[in-house]
């Protein structure tokens, strides 16, 4: 069976000034309120731009996604007295899912925070084959 | 019960599924029913009236992109009306689905009478290469129906746990309530999943719980080309598009959004499902075990001609000040049909499946192949039909025989 050749997109497809739909103000809503119980030195490394088209939002996304991805602790543990010590909160929260307790255990280690900061790196970066060169 | 003494499942591994965005049935597949008649597409005869009363027709001229500008409503109680033909205040208990509220729903976002009859629009097979071709070279589902009349985020719910915890909405707000998703249930039992978003700019649409509490279970779509070229694929990935055009943080250009969801160019989706779809099938050490599962999260108040059906209560109720309409509702009605197609060279060549499905078929599904016994769900997702039965080939397709695919 011969290959099916499957047309791309006209570069004039790409809009990132089109508006946020409604799903995208959505994701914006809940990535919100996740931010909203992030402790305030974690907030303000957050852009602060308006967030109206769809790179606008892109921006901010990036930004959380990559806080959510890369910080010390479930948000949990803001809720308690924050220690100067850089040693990781641990939460005795009922709440908290065994699976996020086991992988604060492994954060809590320094080799591994070192571990998981060079993987967050590397899904920092682009996927090759998904890139479409600028005009 | 699955029957696994099928070689299709003996050898089966992995399964992918990947959730687009916002396309009916009829609206990506419905042309297919002039050649094959037993998919239940569309005769061209189907018709909606529109705000003046004059009957339209189904039309062959849907569009890559701006056509369906703005974004129609597919918000619960705009679906309500898309189903209902109309009849949304004073309500009769005995109200059936006619399929006939499409145009007069999209009217009321511009009030543009030539605008509304768009909604009616519908792609020919010669414009989506991909899902059509998929669509009838391996099994395409007759009866996929989105789990809730209503968007996005309380759909995509059934999918990652059976249920939207009594959600209608964009605003599900949950976190570890009695139904855990089905990856905590896949960890929970040793086993490996991931779901893989695009990439961090366009992340997930499942924030509050799983981004928030469970961020190892993520990773990027390079990270899944990466896995499966390293044979190292989870038993069970979940791939969500690029939901936004954006430029890429790292300086690589410009990224176009792949989901489908109007007003994003549908072309840029037909050419992710190819990325999803070559990776597995290029890779000999995974084709032969793995099974992909194409499906859109809900029709995105585009029309379709089958009327939704009537399903196992979910336990939960949605009063009229979340529903938007005079009637709560008892999630006990699926949601407008989607497309769905499942992809093995285990399956015969132009299987259409009858059966009636809904996002909980998929955590269902992988319990059922992964887990087995398992109670702590929810009664939609207890009462789901799962799909993997339909691997059922005595042998594997050869290379030769299962469609290729090159991105220009």
């Amino acid at each position: 069976m011969d290959a099916i050749r499957v047309p791309a997109p006209p570069k004039q497809a790409f809009n990132m000034q089109r508006p946020m739909s409604d799903l995208i103000k959505s994701q914006i809503k809940h990535l919100k309120h996740v931010e909203y119980r992030l402790p305030q030195e974690l907030r303000d490394t957050l852009p602060k731009h308006r967030i109206i088209t769809e790179n606008d939002a892109a921006i901010y996304i990036a930004a959380m996604t990559g806080l959510l991805l890369n910080r010390p602790a479930a948000p949990k543990v803001v809720k308690m007295p924050v220690k100067k010590s850089r040693t990781p909160v641990s939460t005795s929260s009922t709440r908290t899912l065994s699976l996020a307790a086991s992988a604060e255990k492994k954060i809590a280690s320094k080799s591994s925070r070192a571990r998981k900061k060079k993987a967050a790196s590397k899904k920092r970066t682009t996927p090759a084959s998904v890139k479409r060169k600028k005009s | 019960m699955l029957d696994r003494t099928l070689p299709g499942i003996q050898n089966l591994k992995h399964v992918v599924v990947l959730m687009m965005e916002n396309r009916s049935f009829d609206h990506m597949l419905g042309a297919l029913h002039t050649k094959y008649p037993q998919i239940d597409g569309l005769t061209g005869h189907e018709t909606n009236l529109d705000s003046t009363g004059e009957p339209i027709t189904v039309s062959p001229d849907a569009e890559y992109q701006s056509q369906l500008d703005p974004d129609p409503d597919h918000h619960f109680p705009a679906v309500d009306l898309q189903i209902f033909g109309g009849v949304t205040t004073a309500q009769n208990p005995n109200r059936a689905p006619n399929m006939e509220g499409f145009v007069k729903s999209y009217f009321n976002q511009q009030h543009s009478v030539a605008h509304s009859h768009k909604i009616l629009s519908y792609f020919t097979p010669d414009k989506l290469p991909v899902l059509t071709t998929l669509a009838t070279e391996f099994a395409v589902f007759n009866r996929w129906f989105s789990s809730i009349p209503g968007p996005t985020l309380c759909n995509r719910a059934f999918a990652h746990y059976g249920t939207s915890f009594g959600q209608v909405s964009m605003d599900v707000f949950y976190w570890n309530k009695q139904y855990k998703s089905i990856y905590e249930r896949l960890v929970a039992a040793g086993h490996s999943t991931q779901l893989y978003y695009f990439d961090q700019a366009s992340s997930s649409l499942e924030v509050i719980n799983l981004l928030q509490n469970q961020p190892s279970l993520f990773g990027t779509f390079q990270d899944f080309l990466d896995a499966c070229s390293r044979n190292k694929l989870p038993e069970y990935s979940f791939i969500e598009p690029n939901y936004t055009d954006h430029e890429d943080p790292n300086g690589g250009g410009e990224l176009i959004a792949s989901d489908q969801h109007p007003d994003h160019d549908v072309r840029a989706g037909e050419q992710f499902i190819v990325k999803v779809y070559n990776a597995i099938r290029n890779n000999p050490k995974l084709w032969p075990n793995t099974a992909i599962l194409i499906a859109y999260d809900e029709h995105g108040g585009i029309y379709d001609h089958v009327k939704p059906p009537a399903c196992t209560p979910d336990g939960f109720v949605a009063q009229p000040s979340a529903t938007g309409t005079p009637d709560p509702f008892h999630f006990d009605r699926l949601g407008v049909r989607v497309p769905a197609v499942l992809i093995s060279p285990w399956i015969a060549r132009g299987t259409v499946i009858n059966e009636t499905f809904e996002h909980a078929s998929i955590p269902a599904t992988l319990t059922e192949f992964l887990i087995g016994e398992y109670s702590q769900r929810s009664p939609r997702e207890i009462a789901a039909n799962t799909f993997l039965g339909y691997i059922n080939q005595p042998t594997m397709r050869s290379n030769s025989d299962c469609p290729a695919f090159k991105n220009d």
